[in-house]
């Protein structure tokens, strides 16, 4: 019954291009936001079911159809239990539901813009929102040093156990210490790759000159414009549902 | 070109000198062959050369660098990186973006060039390196030897006067090393002036026009690949010759002095041929 991969399928990355992957990252990421904004507008249920089917022209162009689908089927039982959790300490089922699906449609949003945009496409927003250089930098040194250090790691858990080593043994204290010898090795190494990065990046010219050049340029096409105008429409319509129908209003906080 | 005057460089916190008293001219269009024991300095003398020593390396430096005439302390290795660029052994240590594209334009665009001509120096360097293939690819998926040729561009793309590499060739198979030595012979024959430290001087030494043999800090021999290597006493430098002189040695052929191994072939045909007559 539980499907916990299944869960997760939404999140598993897309292979390949889809209309949305091909948006400029800057309209992908205000759709993201407003598609989080939208459901924290009221806690009304409206407006949460308003969220989720604003969001279905999105899960169509980033072909996430069916990843939705089997997360949404997987986590049925889940969103069950949430929703009489919910219940069982607000005594008002519109407002579990609506809690549950607030839920719901934020996990999809995150999903849709974290499956469609590259890390790449993810630093270069970064520079956009005019994060310093050196934190967008990190992060993408960061990406590119996963798999290296990932195999570094494998090397030397192959290396300490072909020798003998037994890395699961003993208690919890003990297997912590057990993880020394991987750990010494681990750091060493990686201090060495950090020294030998910022030489290749001194031999480079990196941070040279105050304003370096880009050679990835993103254009604005009809595909984002008519995307952007979605975002302002529905965010519109979600300010005027959420505000100007009192009835529908439930507060989060109730005492 | 590139002139080391008489230098000596500690690194700090070591008592020995990493290089005792070097001098070394290098001249355009040169391919420079550095062997020698690790530990015996080539790496150092390969930091001088683009000014990562005394830049980016501490220690104590006697003697001074000159690039094209400037001395290596009154310019930046950011300065330098546009006459002087160096390839580093590893190649998972010095690619730093995500696709092969991106890797090629970064120092491109840490030197500020317009974006038109970021592309057209790409495209440049792909071709001549022959991985057109390669442009779109992310970075972390690529072979060692396929990683190695992306290094190798990316610092290609800043147009050096002088392309340096250090021991290239030590972390990828006999293929990839094959096609990284074919690949900057290729580069020196259009004009490219390269200065390599290898071990394998099997497919180097061809290659090269003039080599050097390093010792504990200093240049104890010089000269071209075929003189030293045929010379025997490089040996007492823990430098190996190449099978193929060792073959020639035996097969006595040595006259010819053949590097290659297609030489060594052509070599023993032309002996052959005289013992027949
Ligand atoms: N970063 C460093 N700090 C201190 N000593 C170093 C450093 N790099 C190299 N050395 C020392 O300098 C000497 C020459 O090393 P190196 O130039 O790396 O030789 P090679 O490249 O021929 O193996 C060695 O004795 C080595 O231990
Ligand atoms: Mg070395």
């Amino acid at each position: 019954m539980l499907d916990p991969m299944g869960m997760v399928e939404i999140f598993r990355t897309q292979v390949g291009e889809t209309p949305y992957s091909r948006l400029n990252p800057s309209t992908k990421f205000i759709l993201f936001a407003s598609f989080i904004a939208l459901p924290l507008i009221s806690a009304s249920l409206p407006i949460q079911i308003f969220s989720l089917i604003a969001q279905v022209p999105l899960i169509i162009l980033s072909r996430s159809e069916r990843r939705v689908k089997r997360s949404l089927k997987a986590s049925l039982l889940f969103i069950v239990v949430l929703v009489v959790l919910n219940y069982l300490t607000t005594h008002s089922l519109e407002f579990s539901l609506a809690m549950v699906l607030r839920l719901v449609s934020m996990i999809i949003a995150s999903a849709i813009f974290m499956t469609g945009t590259s890390p790449a496409e993810i630093g270069d927003l970064l520079t956009k929102l005019k994060v310093p250089l050196q934190i967008t930098f990190s992060f993408v040194i960061a990406l590119r040093f996963i798999p290296v250090l990932a195999d570094d790691v494998v090397m030397i858990i192959t290396s300490q156990v072909s020798r003998g080593y037994e890395l699961e043994r003993g208690g919890f204290l003990e297997k912590v210490k057990r993880l020394i010898p991987i750990l010494i090795p681990m750091i060493i190494i990686a201090i060495r790759r950090g020294h030998q990065l910022a030489e290749a990046l001194e031999t480079k010219a990196f941070g040279a000159i105050e304003r370096r050049s880009s050679y990835v340029v993103y254009e604005y096409g009809r595909g984002d414009w008519i995307l952007l105008i979605y975002a302002i429409i529905v965010i519109t319509i979600g300010l005027v549902v959420g505000t100007l129908t009192p009835q529908f209003q439930l507060l989060p906080f109730r005492c | 070109m590139l002139k080391i005057e008489n230098v000596t460089f500690r690194y700090e916190g070591s008592k020995r000198p990493a290089l005792s008293e070097v001098s070394l001219e290098i001249d355009r269009g040169e391919f420079l062959l550095i062997a020698g024991l690790s530990g015996s300095g080539k790496s150092t003398l390969l930091r001088l050369l683009n000014g990562l020593i005394p830049h980016f390396y501490r220690g104590e430096m006697k003697g001074r660098v000159l690039v094209d005439g400037v001395d290596t302390r009154e310019a930046s290795v950011a300065q330098l990186s546009k006459k002087v660029g160096l390839v580093f052994q590893n190649p998972d240590n010095q690619i730093v973006t995500l696709r092969v594209d991106r890797e090629i334009a970064f120092g491109l665009e840490n030197l500020g060039l317009p974006r038109e001509e970021i592309i057209e120096r790409i495209n440049e360097v792909l071709k001549k390196l022959g991985i057109e293939h390669l442009r779109k690819r992310g970075t972390a998926e690529l072979s060692g030897g396929e990683k190695q040729l992306v290094a190798i561009a990316s610092v290609l793309a800043m147009k050096p006067d002088v392309i340096v590499l250090d021991e290239p060739t030590s972390e990828l198979d006999p293929f990839s090393s094959a096609r990284i030595a074919k690949v900057l012979g290729n580069l020196n024959r259009e004009g490219v002036t390269v200065v390599v430290a290898e071990h394998r001087l099997d497919l180097f030494a061809p290659k090269a026009n003039r080599m050097i043999v390093m010792s504990n800090g200093r240049i104890v021999r010089e000269g071209h690949p075929r003189e030293l290597l045929y010379r025997g006493d490089i040996s007492l430098h823990g430098v190996r010759p190449p099978s193929v002189v060792k073959l020639a040695r035996k097969y006595g052929v040595v006259g010819a002095q053949p590097l290659a191994v297609g030489e060594l072939i052509v070599a023993l045909r032309r002996g052959v041929r005289i013992d027949r007559s």
